[in-house]
């Protein structure tokens, strides 16, 4: 017991002890910190990610409800207006015949949609296709 | 063992000083990552199940021409032709999908159904509006109409 309790010891910390502690204690915070950070980064991304893609439901949905003619590079932005878009997000499309000409009675059948959809300043940008088919009696 | 040089009061001071500032860093950003940590649990947790919900609803919407929405004491159901349904129970604030829950935390769930007619070509429409989580900094708020088969 004498030799646990013995008050007499002239050991104690030195100024290397406590800055190895000190420097320790740094690293360990940094660490922590950036894995902190990239859990934040991460989540952030999954929420930008999650809004991005119901623009793209949204927006493809509207393809769907509009009629064929209705959709095509001049008119189909203003039918876009009721669906309120975040400024952080671009929304920009392209609407090319598709089939290579086929037609019925001159009316084209088919219609590619390209969808682009760009956030965090252009550097993420998702583009998805879609056939816009004309239906029979349209 | 025989060296008896330790730290002086001023050098003891200076270290104390040191941790100190060292300690209040660390409560600070301690403090503000723990306050910051339930927003991003939330955030992902809420965009994931908008995510699936979003998934599974298109998914239902394109194979089904007619679907049909019934209240009663505290839920909303939507029944598409082809029997699945999506139950919206505003007290657990719960989605369920034939029965297996899609989403939580939803504090709010409309959908109003409206049938046009574009170029002799009925389209049902499903207007949903959708609200995960109940803080506004945190809540993933979405308004979207689905456009039901009609091929």
């Amino acid at each position: 017991m004498k030799k646990f309790l013995n008050n007499k010891s002239q050991k104690g910390i030195t100024g290397v002890d406590l800055t190895i502690a000190i420097i320790v204690i740094i690293i360990f915070t940094g660490v922590i910190a950036n894995l902190l950070y990239s859990s934040y980064k991460l989540s952030l991304e999954i929420k930008k990610r999650a809004v991005a893609d119901s623009y793209i439901t949204a927006v493809l949905e509207k393809v769907d409800e509009k009629s064929f003619d209705d959709v095509s590079n001049s008119n189909f932005i203003s039918n876009l207006k009721d669906i309120s878009i975040d400024s952080a997000y671009t929304v920009t499309y392209n609407v090319s015949d598709y089939g290579n000409g086929y037609n019925i009675n001159g009316n084209p059948v088919f219609k590619k949609v390209t969808l682009i959809i760009s956030y965090d300043n252009g550097k993420n940008i998702i583009t998805v296709n879609k056939l816009k088919v004309r239906e029979v009696g349209e | 063992m025989k060296n008896n040089k330790g730290i002086t009061l001023v050098e003891l001071t200076l270290y104390i000083m040191l941790l100190l500032i060292v300690i209040g860093v660390l409560t600070t950003i301690n403090n503000f990552v723990f306050k910051n940590m339930n927003i991003l649990k939330e955030n992902s947790r809420y965009a994931a199940a908008f995510d699936k919900f979003n998934s599974y609803f298109v998914g239902d919407v394109k194979n089904n021409k007619h679907v049909v929405t019934t209240t009663d004491s505290s839920n909303l159901i939507i029944t598409f032709e082809d029997g699945t349904n999506y139950i919206y129970d505003s007290k657990s604030k719960d989605i369920y999908r034939k029965k297996i829950k899609i989403a939580t935390n939803v504090s709010a769930f409309t959908i109003s159904k409206k049938t046009i007619i574009i170029n002799n070509i009925e389209k049902e429409i499903l207007s949903v509006n959708i609200i995960i989580g109940t803080s506004s900094q945190t809540a993933f708020n979405q308004n979207i109409d689905y456009t039901l088969k009609y091929w």
